[in-house]
């Protein structure tokens, strides 16, 4: 059943305020510097920024009170989506706040309300099928000299997806080769779609252009039928938690086996077919990327009804999985951990309650600013447990902490998990 | 004559910058929405939206911010984290003014004991910054995102380790008080700069005047940094958690013990409360009544329903007699004592420890030190609650409020099926460090259902009457009544003593313009 915003007014009606949705689940708070969870309120404070607040506000809009306008948007917009407000409110409650702040970006797409950085990118994505306004044409260039299998007249097991953002950013084009490099060379038979790749579409959903998801998660998943693919790999955890989840939840039903590049790392290295040797004699700190982390729990389907039962006590009828940020937390981290000399610190903030890298949800496009000072606060939390680099696995991720870097003058280094295991070959 | 004009608006943005006053509706609606507002309201959500709201960062911006408002004859009112009823209700616009940027711990002292903060620090914060030290703060019912400062100075303040720690007020020492008209006052020793100490004196003190018992709820000024006590903490600086989201595990470290006692019926949990009280064994105790401690126990609510089915009505009833107690000490020996001697109690007064697993233990603990156990039980089943018949009287007369509030009205109102339905006294009850007891009947409500919310305000006003009639004493009063002036007035022919007229006298002496907003305190001016 696909939910739209009316559908969780009784929700939103049943929100007390408590502001669970600012701070990491108390029990595991460990340090007064880093106890928010929520990049957007601590950057703009008033309570309509937080994920309660968009509760209210959202009521406020359903019951006449306001109106969709380009304030209200803004709100709405000034948010990376990350999904820390909604591990920690099912703490205590039985609420959805991740799902209203989705549909909040329906809605201002619905009204018109549109944000121009947003426009831009869906122009590109409709012309040339990325959302990095680069040309279709370029999108194959980042594996130029690697010998490949173009899967667009050849034929593999595995489909590696590069994404937009490894496709387009020339920075991070030694990563997506690098990670290409590793599953061939371990023997895997394994194309690219080269210049035919096209995006995703997860970032347009996130973003609130529900028909443009559609519309690629159907092209996509088409595709991968007519290719006869049985394992897309992608090392970009946008791509996979759109593939993995959005697919599923939006009914985008495929037989194709997903994978993050990690999950396929590890089985690699538990099959013998990769080998870490080489010495990496580093302190790194691993970000959980909220896409491969708290958001990628997998799509649980639900038909039922709110019943209530001891007169007025609430339950699902039939039981509804609870989301709590089941995602994937530990084959990074035990990757990680068996790179010879590399050691390895946790941050405060880990797992499914981790700090946003700043870059998501639209976010890098429409307000840099909000999303480099979101990566600052993380630079700092590495810092703090003396980290002198700090690993993600996600390339938006990864982008966002390099641009942080050169705006702070931090000397922190920034690695994908990619560039680690590359090293220890 | 209220005033909100663009000027008004423009002399508070020169004080705080553009960036910290907004007046978008949008946003003004997330601050006339809180815990609890559909009972003053008729079963709207929302009350009256404010004129604008505004996040000072210094007590220099709240001074200035106040001058202001006597100068445009506004009403403002500030909050810290905003969940309750009292923090953004009103009937009238005012001015709310959010405190979430003064945030800042100012002060661990470990050798007097003693930790001062800004409203905004909640109590999870300054839990994990005082147990490194060894230390502990008074930790309230509403939570681990609740203020600090809050309960210590503003509002009524009550937590399952009161027995301990005492309730919120006793725990104030130094304030910094934005008075209602914009001037400073630092009471006691910090007021000769001697520190954050003494709250009393020089002269007569004014921490009564300040907070009474049952808090001004904003109504009296703006409190920006509190002094407030700290406890020994016998526990690791750091606890060890297991498990994941959204049940996270406390483990159990050294110098704690979690107990759940269940009695044979009222008179000898009674009789246990009096002996524990007297020998002064345990950190924390509570009574969390049958549902709370079940809710607590699961993680949704359909687990929580097929929980309660299988128990049969017996089964309610032990759970609805127990107390959770918590037991700390400095080393083995102090708790080999301690545990000897609860044992002892339960022995004499017919009780059963119940044995607990790990998993069991840790999450008691938690919540008994975080105070999460209102947070994480009372509002999931339906929603939100209530507290019907609240008391703050002897320890058996807490007891029998519960039990004559639970059949004089809440059983009838259970059976309704438009609150939620129990066999068995729906309770929250604690005892105080200086041996009084508090409880609350709690009713479950759902704040998305007219009728249900209906039946939870017949409940409050049934109780707000009941402990009236019964003639309880004046804290129960002040505290039961506190929510409503109008239900003060009822009371008032029925009281040997009219409290209200004292706390009017206060009220127009240090508000003389009635700006500081008074929804959840008395108006100042004779209502009616």
């Amino acid at each position: 059943m696909v939910m739209i915003l009316e559908d969780y007014k009784n929700n939103m009606m049943r929100c007390t305020r408590c502001s669970y949705c600012k701070w990491i689940p108390h029990p595991v708070m460990s340090d007064l510097r880093f106890t928010g969870v929520c990049p957007s309120i601590e950057k703009y404070h008033f309570h309509g920024w937080s994920g309660g607040g968009k509760q209210i506000a959202a009521l406020s809009l359903l019951q006449g009170r306001t109106e969709m306008s380009e304030s209200f948007a803004d709100m709405v917009y000034q948010c990376q989506m990350c999904g820390g407000c909604d591990v920690s409110c099912k703490v205590e409650r039985d609420l959805e706040p991740y799902e209203v702040l989705q549909c909040l970006r329906f809605r201002c797409v619905e009204t018109g309300q549109l944000l121009d950085a947003h426009t831009e990118v869906m122009e590109s994505l409709k012309k040339e099928d990325n959302t990095m306004l680069g040309l279709k044409s370029e999108r194959g260039d980042w594996a130029e000299g690697i010998a490949v299998k173009n899967l667009s007249t050849e034929k593999a097991e595995v489909l590696f997806h590069a994404g937009c953002r490894y496709s387009f950013d020339k920075e991070l084009h030694p990563t997506a080769r690098a990670g290409l490099k590793l599953l061939l060379n371990a023997g895997v038979d394994v194309g690219i779609m080269g210049r035919e790749e096209v995006c995703c579409g997860g970032r347009s959903y996130e973003m609130g252009y529900k028909g443009e998801f559609l519309k690629y998660a159907q092209s996509q998943s088409d595709l991968w039928k007519a290719k006869g693919i049985k394992t897309v790999v992608t090392p970009c955890a946008e791509c996979f938690q759109a593939f993995s989840v959005l697919y599923d939840k939006e009914k985008i039903t495929s037989q194709v086996e997903i994978l993050h590049i990690s999950t396929f790392l590890d089985r690699l290295i538990s099959d013998g077919k990769i080998t870490l040797k080489k010495s990496v004699p580093i302190t790194v700190a691993y970000h959980d990327p909220c896409h491969l982390g708290r958001l990628s729990e997998p799509w649980v389907h639900w038909e039922g009804r709110e019943v209530k039962v001891l007169g007025q006590s609430i339950i699902y009828d039939p039981p509804k999985n609870k989301r709590t940020g089941r995602g994937a937390y530990d084959i990074p981290r035990n990757i990680l951990g068996s790179i010879p000399g590399l050691k390895m610190v946790e941050m405060p903030r880990k797992r499914e309650y981790a700090w946003c890298c700043g870059s998501g949800g639209g976010v890098k496009q429409a307000f840099p600013d909000f999303a480099m000072e979101t990566a600052a606060k993380r630079l700092k939390e590495a810092e703090a447990v003396g980290a002198e680099a700090l690993v993600s696995a996600c390339p938006w991720c990864k982008h966002n902490f390099m641009d942080a870097v050169v705006d702070s003058g931090s000397e922190m280094k920034i690695y994908d998990i990619i560039d680690l295991v590359a090293q220890a070959m | 004559m209220m005033s909100f004009t663009r000027d008004t608006y423009q002399a508070l943005e020169d004080i705080v910058g553009s960036e910290y006053i907004t007046q978008n509706p949008e946003v003004l609606d997330t601050y006339c929405f809180v815990w609890g507002t559909e009972l003053m309201t008729n079963g709207d959500k929302f009350s009256t939206r404010p004129h604008a709201v505004i996040m000072p960062e210094t007590v220099e911006e709240i001074q200035a911010i106040v001058r202001v408002c006597n100068r445009y004859n506004v009403k403002y009112k500030a909050f810290a984290t905003g969940f309750e009823v009292v923090a953004l209700t009103a009937a009238e616009p005012f001015l709310p003014i959010d405190l979430r940027r003064m945030n800042r711990i100012i002060e661990i002292d470990e050798k007097n004991r003693i930790a001062v903060v800004e409203p905004y620090v909640s109590q999870a914060e300054l839990f994990v910054e005082t147990i490194k030290k060894g230390l502990r703060p008074n930790v309230l019912g509403a939570g681990p995102s609740a203020s600090i400062l809050t309960g210590t100075a503003a509002h009524m303040g009550s937590g399952p380790q009161s027995i301990s720690t005492d309730y919120g007020g006793r725990n104030l020492l130094g304030v910094e008080w934005v008075l209602p008209d914009g001037e400073i006052l630092r009471l006691g020793s910090l007021g000769c700069d001697a520190g954050w100490i003494n709250g009393d004196g020089p002269g007569i003190s004014l921490r009564g005047a300040l907070r009474g018992y049952g808090g001004a709820n904003g109504g009296l000024g703006i409190f920006t940094k509190v002094a407030t006590k700290l406890y020994p903490h016998y526990g690791p600086k750091k606890f060890e958690v297991g498990g994941r989201a959204p049940n996270y595990e406390m483990k159990i470290p050294e110098g704690f013990s979690m107990h759940v006692v269940a009695f044979p019926g009222i008179k000898q949990m009674k009789d246990f409360v009096h002996l524990i009280y007297e020998e002064a064994i345990c950190f924390g105790l509570e009574r969390p009544g049958m549902f709370l401690l079940a809710m607590a126990q699961t993680e949704t609510n359909s687990e929580l329903a097929q929980l309660m089915e299988s128990m049969s009505k017996e089964d309610q009833e032990t759970a609805s007699f127990s107390l959770i107690i918590g037991l700390d000490a400095s080393s083995e020996r102090e708790m080999e004592y301690k545990k000897k001697l609860l044992g002892m109690i339960i022995d004499q007064t017919g009780g059963t420890d119940f044995p607990l697993g790990e998993k069991d233990e840790g999450i008691l603990l938690n919540s008994m030190l975080t105070g999460q156990f209102m947070t994480r039980s009372a509002f999931r089943m339906t929603g939100s609650f209530a507290l019907a018949a609240v008391g703050e009287e002897s320890i058996d007369s807490s007891f029998d409020l519960v039990t004559k509030a639970y059949k004089g009205f809440l059983k009838d109102a259970m059976d309704s099926g438009k609150i939620l339905k129990l066999d068995t006294e729906s309770v929250w009850q604690i005892v105080y460090g200086d041996g009084v007891g508090h409880c609350e009947s709690i009713i479950f409500y759902d704040p998305a259902d007219l009728e249900s919310t209906k039946k939870a305000v017949e409940c409050l006003e049934k109780g707000d009457e009941m402990v009236a009639k019964w003639r309880l004493g004046i804290n129960s009063l002040e505290n039961a009544l506190s929510y409503k002036e109008s239900a003060q007035k009822a009371a008032r022919p029925l009281l040997t003593h009219d409290f209200v007229k004292y706390i009017r006298k206060i009220k127009a002496a240090f508000d003389p313009n009635l700006l500081s907003e008074s929804s959840f305190y008395v108006a100042g001016k004779e209502d009616g």
